[in-house]
């Protein structure tokens, strides 16, 4: 399997994410999972463009791979050690008023993906990300 | 992204075509920020042709809300689809906001 690497500024999001497209098109997937791939690659990867360079001046590298029942995301970059999953449950509330505006990314990612994990290896932070899915009929 | 706005006798309605990433959001509140500050008391966004939205849409939508509420006004959304639904329900947007099945109903 292939791997993208691009800038880690927003500019480089609709390439990620085309270039997901096409990853996720050759695999014959359901549609409602293309779809969910997409909002946790971008929510992953706008975390790392705002956290992981200190000067934006750094790479983000993304690669696939698929099994029978399963897609792997793996998104690396070689910034600062930040871990995502250690961000707290955003403020749920209804209450328009009071509600906070941020943290909602993470908590979308947790309720659509199978498992999520981070690792620091050397000087890189790796994210691997599981989704179940079924092949469209 | 783009907005087809309409005024009806009582509100305002936003059709929204297209997606709403990290790219796109701001503009969603720059397509409101009129009404809101024309103190409008009744925003409808109609989501039937809104493909895609993520926390950045979230965030933009949240802020226009918080907007219109200040001027004692409502944002309500009609028509949402698949994924934008299961966001808005996951987020808790929907038991925060008036969501309607049809535009009709949202201009109630």
């Amino acid at each position: 399997m292939g791997a993208l690497r691009l800038p880690a500024t927003l500019d480089s999001l609709t390439g990620f994410c085309e270039y997901a497209r096409r990853q996720v098109a050759d695999q014959n997937l359901d549609e409602s999972i293309a779809a969910r791939l997409e909002l946790v690659l971008e929510e992953l990867l706008t975390n790392v463009m705002k956290y992981a360079y200190i000067d934006n001046a750094g790479e983000i590298e993304l690669s696939f791979s698929f099994e029978t029942q399963s897609i792997t995301m793996i998104i690396t970059d070689w910034g600062e050690p930040f871990n995502p999953l250690q961000k707290g449950e955003p403020d749920l509330s209804d209450n328009i008023h009071e509600r906070q505006v941020g943290g909602l990314g993470i908590h979308l990612v947790r309720n659509m993906v199978d498992q999520l994990d981070y690792a620091r290896c050397d000087d890189s932070n790796i994210l691997t990300v599981t989704m179940k899915h079924q092949h469209a009929t | 992204m783009e907005f087809e706005t309409t005024k009806q006798e009582n509100a305002i309605v936003i059709k929204v075509t297209g997606r709403m990433d990290a790219v796109t959001a701001p503009e969603f509140e720059n397509a409101c920020s009129p009404h809101v500050e024309a103190r409008e008391k009744l925003l409808v966004a109609d989501l039937s042709n809104l493909e895609y939205i993520s926390s950045a849409g979230l965030r933009s939508i949240l802020s226009t809300a918080k907007k219109m509420k200040a001027n004692s006004g409502e944002i309500r959304f009609c028509n949402l689809n698949g994924m934008v639904q299961e966001v808005f329900s996951i987020s808790g947007f929907s038991s925060m906001f008036t969501i309607c099945e049809t535009l009709e109903e949202a201009l109630k």
